[in-house]
């Protein structure tokens, strides 16, 4: 057992060629190899054996004949031909897209923010509070939400309306037009999600060194100082894990809130890849159909892995933070 | 340890008293009244619910109840624990949640550590493996017909195993525990103490915001999902509360089918009463998960126990 | 419209023939055979549990094993197919959206229905599909010849949809129901500008996005409701031929109208957002708060008022019915008003209203059904069983509603005992809130006609104030499969143009070929083309 006093990788020099040398590795790690194998264990089994499905994306799908017996089509992209030659998913995605954008640019700074302002609370009690309450319409389903929110927003009857005429303006019909429906979806997220996103960055902060506000306060640094010196640079490699992970997730449009909350008025705007998946596959599910629907989540998801890999890749140059 | 930690935030508090300036004054009182006002709203579509839930269907007009119904009655609560499905529901979906959460935690938690070893050999390519399942999936009929030949039909493990190993999250953890000063382990190590007695001794402590956090994602969506259940679970007597809730909630709010027959979706109002007491009695209990684990994110616990 | 008036004659004498006794199957000892197992699948919403009297007292009855596999309404499609593909296609299949049908067929996962044993041991259900249209519908579940599916047909969809007034506004303003598009528009004037609510306020409209369907149907046309949800593919006889019903000429000279309308002021401007904002689908809320004086939303009986008619209390006296449920919520939101249940409106194409299908499902069945003998015929004795409200014998209603609905007395009453008219109790609502708790079909589907109960007392009011008349139908009761590619993109976009036309954002005459090209792009062209060669084949035989 003495052997193992100093840490694995300050071990003596390692001898053979590549592949033994690979392997007296992975004995001086083998308690973490013993860690890993049930982990990669249930990830290949429960992940990467059932990943062949992909392969009806690329195939002349037949129900009856199943995954792999149908035949290949030919060519074997023209599943993608047939999405990418309809002018409805285009749309689709380039609304998915510009939905996606402005989520990330307006809503990913928000929960931080909340978490922030929460950190700069002085009543415990209240803080707590505040935090439960603002993680609540997490579980309040968006069928439920769109109907309050069509009421909130009404511009003859709604409370908005009526802070607006008050104020001398006039009431804007914000669900019925295509020019605010996706500011409506950002904002509505926004508020939803807030409370619950926070949790992470209200997690991180919990590890900032007290010490450090300590010594800044001795230094006579003022709050906003403290915020900007001392507890944004502790918890930014959780900003920047986040920001990576939810870069992945542009092209992932919320299909519960959105097909909710449309209505025909903003369906050029508001058919999102879910929308248009959803009509494609779930509610007319042909053979056909679901080929489709697995070619658009392949090409999504193709997308989203470049976003991350560069996300990532410019993270890493930038503050040596990432993923990989 | 715990001393220390009260001791240093007090201290903080203390010291933030005499440094406050006007302008701190006038932030302060601003940004108690915006998040008081913030979270009002959002507990309102909750209290709404409530409210819905408590009123008597037969006195009330239903599209009216904003605040509070006129006529109160516990008849929908009534309605809904006697319901068997209820009570077997939540039987299953206690048991999926924390065994579910337990066994996420774990996989999960050993592999990010593994994966925040930057000596691990071959470490990029053990964390490829995993973020490439984050965007790439075999879709629904696979993973069933997997489900189906391990012979996990009707079980719980169906509802746990497919999801234990979230890529996501795991990323979310190694990138914390990389955070975490090597020279943490160095004492260790040298006191002869291998991987695991390290991991379970020093970082597992160390690591209970980032655990709560996960927790508390996992436990959620345990306790939320409901097809793989129904997709996966057979016997009516072993199914989760989740489908309940959606058979109960879902019934009658759309009438989108090309085919539908008028008839069909022919259900009483009072519905509207037993849904709200229905979400209720399956949404409390989760959402009294937070509060409880707000304890690890309580500032400075990280640092007090580095100290202690 | 002809064809809807066929269709109501045929009913008529479907009506008339479920009166007159009718071969009933003969009575076969299924314990003295093994015992099989059948899978059956069933809606999400009405899941019942494995041991509840809607399985056991089948079980028990036809010594079988009854597998029920509940699958969620949103995602029936997507998780039948998951079975299917894994090879564990279920016996018996409720397919609620026929365009399935088409390809399961063609990819040989359905079974070929034995007609003479179907004929022998559920002849009642065959005696009713063959009084239905001229047997027509079975044409529905055949493909080349072969029959593959029991059409369900649903009787009960021969009321259209309910044109719906506040008759309390009716009265204040002295105005009488409208009988022409001329009286109507005449009244909903009055209902924007002559304050029907008393309030004092300039806030209220005549119609908003449903009650538009007058309009519509005014010039002959079902171009649907503008929320993209409902209606798709409604398809109709024009001079004729099939066209879409929103490209017609009908519907470009109606549009005109609604934007007239709109500009002076008798639409509900947020008619984009719906009249619905949240809840029971068939409430139209700005109609119970005052925005709007009519509707047509929901059905018949959502809209009684309490007392409109009587029917039988569990002692056996005639009693006031209840207040339709959304009825019941007008009511309690205004406790002295009244609504009133009209007709549509005459204008220059006529009368008419949209009704529902009264195709519902096609009954399927596993290849492994349909080739086991003792199977099949265990399924077809079950479905007939389950159907046999077409059985003179009385005695087996009893049988026949506690399978239904469960204890008698307790979860349902004999609202007509010698019509073999059945009710179910407050008491079932509260148990099993989320079935479909008051109508007619129970939380299980058993077999494909439907329980019918046009004898209802609900049923006979509606039939008298002639609500089985001025229905448009659908000429296409299923989907074909362009269709069910195609049909939510097209519905979506035509739904779009239509507010835009409303609204004036689009010009009628400006925009129409247009609108009609970005409707072809999206699918449409190869709709009708199918729809033209489907009724051409249709004609044929």
């Amino acid at each position: 057992m003495s052997t193992k006093a100093s840490p694995p990788h300050a071990g003596p020099q390692l001898k053979g060629n590549r592949f033994t040398r690979v392997l007296q590795q992975y004995w001086r790690c083998r308690y973490l190899v013993l860690l890993l194998i049930p982990s990669v264990a249930v990830l290949i089994i429960f992940k990467y054996v059932p990943m062949y499905g992909v392969q009806i994306a690329f195939k002349d799908f037949k129900l009856g004949k199943g995954i792999v017996g149908s035949a290949w089509a030919t060519p074997f992209y023209a599943v993608f031909q047939d999405v990418f030659a309809q002018p409805v998913f285009w749309n689709a995605f380039w609304n998915t897209l510009i939905l996606g954008m402005m989520n990330l640019l307006v809503g990913f700074p928000m929960p931080i923010l909340l978490a922030l302002l929460l950190n700069e609370l002085r009543h415990e009690r209240y803080k707590k509070v505040v935090q439960t309450l603002s993680y609540l319409p997490h579980f309040i389903s968006w069928v439920t939400l769109s109907g309050l929110f069509i009421q909130l927003l009404s511009p003859s009857t709604g409370p908005i309306a009526a802070i607006t005429t008050a104020m001398g303006g006039t009431p804007y019909y914000f669900m019925g037009r295509v020019e605010t429906f996706r500011w409506v979806l950002v904002v509505t997220n926004i508020w939803k999600g807030v409370g619950w996103g926070s949790i992470i960055y209200l997690a991180a902060l919990a590890g900032v060194d007290q010490e450090m506000y300590e010594a800044a306060l001795i230094d006579g640094a003022t709050r906003f100082q403290r915020i900007w010196y001392i507890t944004l640079p502790s918890i930014f490699p959780t900003i920047t894990i986040m920001l990576i992970l939810q870069s992945g997730s542009i092209l992932n449009d919320n299909f519960d809130q959105v097909y909710n909350m449309m209505n025909d008025a903003v369906y050029r705007v508001a058919n999102v890849l879910g929308v248009y998946t959803y009509d494609l596959g779930l509610k007319n599910l042909s053979n056909a159909g679901l080929a489709k629907s697995t070619a658009v989540g392949l090409f999504k998801n193709v997308i989203a892995l470049i976003l991350v890999l560069t996300t990532n890749a410019i993270s890493k140059k930038i503050s040596d933070n990432g993923i990989w | 340890m715990n001393n220390t930690v009260r001791k240093s935030v007090s201290e903080h508090n203390h010291a933030r008293k005499i440094k406050r300036t006007v302008g701190e004054h006038i932030f302060d009182k601003f940004n108690f009244i915006f998040l008081g006002l913030l979270a009002l709203t959002m507990l309102y579509p909750f209290w709404y619910e409530l409210a819905l839930s408590l009123a008597d269907a037969n006195k009330v007009a239903i599209s009216k109840v904003y605040i509070w119904p006129t006529a109160m009655s516990l008849e929908s609560y009534k309605n809904v624990c006697s319901d068997p499905n209820i009570w077997n529901g939540y039987l299953w979906t206690i048991i999926r949640t924390v065994v579910g959460t337990l066994i996420a935690l774990m996989l999960g938690f050993h592999f990010a550590y593994v994966l925040s070893k930057r000596y691990f050999p071959n470490r990029r390519f053990w964390t490829g493996i995993l973020v490439f399942t984050m965007f790439f999936s075999g879709g629904m009929v696979p993973e069933y017909l997997l489900i189906r030949d391990l012979g996990l039909m009707n079980s719980v493990f169906a509802l746990i195993l497919p999801g234990a190993i979230s890529a996501y999250n795991i990323t979310i953890m190694r990138n914390f525990l990389m955070s975490l000063p090597d020279s943490l382990e160095e004492s260790a190590r040298i006191d002869g103490a291998n991987d695991i007695v390290i991991l379970y001794r020093i970082i597992v402590p160390l690591s209970m915001p980032i655990l709560a956090t996960v927790a508390l994602w996992t436990a959620v969506g345990h306790w939320n999902s409901w097809f793989d259940a129904m997709l996966y679970i057979r016997s009516s007597n072993k199914q989760v509360l989740a489908i309940t809730l959606r058979r109960i909630v879902l019934a009658g709010t759309n009438a989108s089918t090309t085919s539908l027959s008028g008839e069909e979706m022919n259900t009483n109002m009072t519905s509207e009463t037993i849904k709200a007491a229905t979400i209720m009695v399956a949404t409390l209990p989760i959402l009294c998960v937070y509060p409880f684990i707000q304890k690890y994110f309580v500032k400075g616990v990280l640092v007090g126990s580095v100290k202690g | 419209m002809r064809k809807s008036l066929a269709l109501v004659l045929a009913i008529a004498l479907l009506l008339s023939a479920m009166v007159l006794p009718v071969a009933s199957a003969e009575e076969v000892d299924w314990s003295a055979k093994d015992k099989i197992k059948i899978t059956w699948t069933t809606y999400f919403t009405s899941l019942p549990t494995e041991d509840s009297h809607f399985i056991t007292f089948v079980e028990d009855k036809f010594n079988v094993d009854i597998d029920m596999l509940p699958i969620d309404d949103s995602n029936f499609n997507e998780v039948l197919n998951t079975y299917i593909m894994g090879g564990e296609t279920p016996d018996v299949i409720r397919l609620k959206d026929p365009s399935q049908f088409l390809s399961y067929v063609d990819s040989g996962e359905l079974g070929v229905i034995d007609m003479d044993v179907l004929r022998k041991c559920a002849p009642s259900i065959c005696n009713a599909i063959d009084a239905y249209e001229g047997g027509s519908f079975w044409g529905y579940g055949a493909v080349d010849g072969q029959q593959y599916g029991i059409p369900a047909v649903a009787p009960g969809n021969v009321f259209h949809l309910p044109v719906v007034y506040n008759q309390t506004w009716l009265e204040k303003l002295g105005a009488e129901i409208p009988t022409t598009l001329d009286e109507f528009h005449d009244l909903l004037v009055r209902f924007t500008k002559e304050d029907p609510d008393g309030n004092g306020v300039d806030d209220t409209y005549g119609v908003a996005s449903d009650g538009l369907r007058v309009l519509w149907g005014a010039y002959g046309v079902n171009p649907g409701a503008c929320d993209g949800r409902t209606d798709h593919s409604f398809f109709q006889l024009i001079d004729g031929k099939p066209a879409y019903a929103a490209t017609t000429e009908q519907y470009k000279e109606a549009l005109k109208v609604a934007h007239q309308w709109y500009e002076e002021g008798i639409i509900d401007p947020e008619f984009i957002t719906g009249e619905n904002t949240g809840g029971y689908w068939a409430i139209s809320h700005s109609l119970i708060n005052h925005r709007i004086g009519m509707t047509v939303r929901g059905n018949y009986y959502h809209w009684v008022m309490p007392g409109a008619y009587q029917l039988y209390d569990e002692e056996g006296n005639l009693v006031d019915c209840d207040a339709g449920a959304v009825a019941k919520e007008f009511l309690a939101v205004n406790p002295d008003e009244k609504v009133v249940l009209a007709q549509p409106v005459t204008g220059p194409y006529g009368a008419g209203v949209k009704m529902w299908n009264p195709l519902a499902q096609i009954y399927c069945f596993s290849v492994d059904a349909t080739s086991n003998p003792d199977k099949w015929e265990r399924i077809c004795a079950i479905m007939e069983y389950m159907d046999h409200q077409y059985v003179t014998d009385r005695a087996l209603y009893t049988d026949y509603y506690e399978t239904l609905y469960g204890e008698y007395g307790k979860y349902w009453i004999w609202e007509d005992e010698e019509a073999g008219v059945a009710r179910t109790t407050a008491k079932f609502e509260e148990d099993y809130p989320g079935f479909a708790s008051t109508d007619t079909w129970g939380p299980t589907q058993w077999g494909p006609t439907l329980p019918i109960l046009l004898a209802t007392k609900g049923n006979q009011w509606a039939k008298s104030i002639g609500y089985e008349e001025g229905g448009i139908l659908n000429l296409v009761q299923f989907s074909l499969p362009a269709m069910a590619e195609n049909q939510s993109n097209v519905t979506h976009l035509k739904d779009t143009w239509m507010i835009d036309f409303i609204t004036g954002a689009k010009d009628v005459d400006a925009d129409w070929d247009a609108y009609v090209k970005e409707l072809n792009a999206a699918g449409l062209d190869k709709m009708v083309k199918e729809v033209e060669e489907w009724y051409a084949s249709t004609q044929a035989e």
